[in-house]
């Protein structure tokens, strides 16, 4: 489902762990005014931790982009996308696997951040880098 | 308390002071970091909970007024759902396994229970553990009668030792070849079955044997009507030599006579023309004589293959140009079924040869390899491609596929290697020291 832009788009650069709470606390916010109870907005953060903190881990830094969005049938949602220009993954598959990586194993990592949110995409090339997609729309 | 939670729940405490000290979003994510490290250590939900709980405890103890104390539980709620954050991602991932293993398993059974093939489980001491429906409908037994019960009365006495082993062998680790075994069925008559069998595993430790059955009762009855329909053949060709030979002969020796009367009634000119005729008459006795012995050689009966396939040479030679040599020799006389099968798949491999190779010479070679005879017919002709023409079922595919029914027949295989542009070489192998009857029920 791709959603309309309905409020200018907020950019966190990510580029270490202190930059991770305040892209957080951004989603929280953002998503705090589509009117998403307080759980939800947990998820939205947990979601924002989990991909900034691959960014940390594996490209050294990026981007996160958060924005609100519509789907032009009323409802609304909160997009997160998490870009880096960093190694990139060689195998999409075997990365969107739980045993993929030791976080993966335990059902967090990129597989967790799927399942928490309604919509997921990802996109990358290896040497060139990666990009995440996700959305969550309010029920 | 164990050390791992009471680190943890210290930690846990830290972030909820922190919250309530205006740390806000840092606070919180240090929570989801606690709930990331209890969930990494192997620590479960009740883990959590107790960290959660020691921490509350802590800010409680700290909190002076009722207000603090209000303020504290609500940040410890919002810390509560934060460090739970990790167990719910693990949480939906045994969800989406679960859902994964349930759909594989339905499927699974799916597979089983309409499979054509008795899919079955053994246990270590041979005794039928699991059975599939089509098991009740080849064999007309219920799978109640025989569930938890051994196998052995199952099998048809003479083929037990083999059964017995086969299962050993899987117990011990090995991948045992198809086999066969006749089954006992609820009607008493017993039902040919090809057997694959495999260790069933489980944590690492072999438990059992997978095996899978397969009724072959149609294919044996399809052998055995091809095996009636070639012998038929073979009378057919008998019958059809005979009357070339015998009655045509018996004609075309009175035509002789009346020529003779003929002749004496002609002035001596026209005689010289009826000498022609004669030398003609001798010509097409003498082809209807070979044609005849082609069909079926009485010299393969009376001398064996190899007079009989020199003979075949010799003629399709003359009648072709063809240079084809035969070294080697079968050795002793084989069995009538297995010697006639030879002689046809040489004669339709010349026949192959002369239709579609435009080869120059044909070599054919015997040699004898223990309980294997060896046949290689090899020309130096235009070739062609295996897979694509085995496939075909037009004229050349059809040739190829008789020589392989033939040696089907007989227990024999069939190699061959051929390219375009690089002639072809047919490797053909028979059992020998065997009646075609045994080679062919000893065939696995």
């Amino acid at each position: 489902m791709k959603g309309a832009l309905i409020a200018d788009e907020l950019r966190v650069s990510i580029d270490s762990d202190s930059d991770i709470v305040s892209a957080r606390q951004k989603g929280r916010e953002l998503a705090a005014q589509c009117g998403f109870p307080s759980t939800e907005l947990a998820v939205v953060a947990t979601a924002i931790s989990e991909l900034a903190r691959n960014i940390v881990r594996y490209a050294v830094r990026g981007e996160i982009v958060l924005r609100l969005i519509d789907n032009h049938g009323g409802k609304r949602g909160v997009e997160v996308i998490a870009a880096d220009d960093g190694p990139g993954i060689p195998d999409l598959t075997l990365a969107m696997q739980d045993g993929y990586s030791t976080s993966g194993s335990l059902g967090l990592g990129l597989p967790g951040v799927r399942r928490l949110m309604d919509e997921f995409d990802i996109v990358s090339e290896f040497g060139k880098g990666t990009t995440v997609t996700v959305r969550k729309w309010k029920r | 308390m164990n050390p791992d939670v009471r680190e943890l729940a210290a930690e846990y405490a830290r972030a909820l002071q922190g919250y309530l000290a205006g740390h806000g979003e840092a606070a919180l994510q240090q929570a989801y970091e606690v709930g990331r490290q209890t969930l990494a250590k192997g620590l479960g939900v009740l883990d959590m909970a107790t960290v959660q709980h020691w921490g509350l405890l802590r800010a409680l103890a700290k909190s002076r007024t009722p207000q603090e104390r209000s303020r504290a539980l609500r940040a410890g709620q919002k810390l509560c759902v934060e460090s739970l954050l990790p167990f719910e991602m693990a949480h939906r991932r045994v969800q989406e396994v679960n859902t994964a293993l349930r759909d594989s398993e339905h499927r699974y059974r799916n597979l089983v229970d309409t499979a054509r093939d008795v899919i079955y489980t053994l246990s270590s001491d041979g005794r039928l553990k699991t059975l599939n429906p089509v098991f009740e409908t080849i064999t007309g037994w219920s799978r109640t009668e025989w569930l938890g019960k051994a196998f052995a009365p199952l099998v048809y006495p003479d083929d037990l030792p083999r059964a017995a082993a086969m299962v050993q062998a899987v117990l011990a680790g090995q991948a045992p070849p198809m086999f066969e075994l006749r089954i006992l069925s609820r009607s008493g008559s017993y039902i040919p079955g090809e057997f694959m069998v495999t260790p069933q595993i489980h944590e690492g430790q072999i438990v059992g044997v997978l095996g899978v059955a397969r009724d072959i009762t149609d294919r044996q009855r399809a052998d055995e009507a091809l095996r009636h329909l070639n012998e038929a053949l073979e009378e057919e060709i008998k019958r059809i030599a005979h009357a070339l030979h015998d009655e045509a002969g018996q004609l075309l020796a009175s035509v002789h006579i009346v020529l003779a009367d003929i002749a004496r009634e002609l002035p001596t000119s026209s005689s010289q023309r009826l000498e022609e005729v004669r030398s003609l008459l001798n010509k097409i006795e003498e082809q209807l004589r070979h044609l005849s012995h082609e069909l079926r050689p009485t010299i393969l009966d009376d001398l064996g293959l190899q007079p009989a396939l020199e003979f075949l040479a010799d003629g399709v030679s003359k009648r072709t140009g063809l240079r084809i040599s035969v070294a080697g020799t079968p050795g002793s006389r084989l069995p009538p079924a297995t010697e006639t099968a030879l002689y046809r798949i040489v004669q339709e491999a010349l026949t192959n040869v002369t239709r579609h190779a435009q080869a120059a010479h044909v070599a054919i070679a015997f040699s004898r390899n223990g309980h294997a005879l060896c046949c290689s017919i090899q020309d130096d002709g235009a070739g062609f491609d295996v897979p694509t023409t085995r496939a075909r079922r037009g004229q050349r595919g059809l040739g190829l596929m008789g020589i392989q029914e033939r040696l089907n027949a007989v227990g024999g295989t069939l190699n061959i290697v051929s390219e375009p542009g690089r002639g072809t070489e047919l490797l053909i192998t028979v059992p020998v020291e065997a009646t075609s009857a045994d080679s062919h029920s000893a065939r696995r």
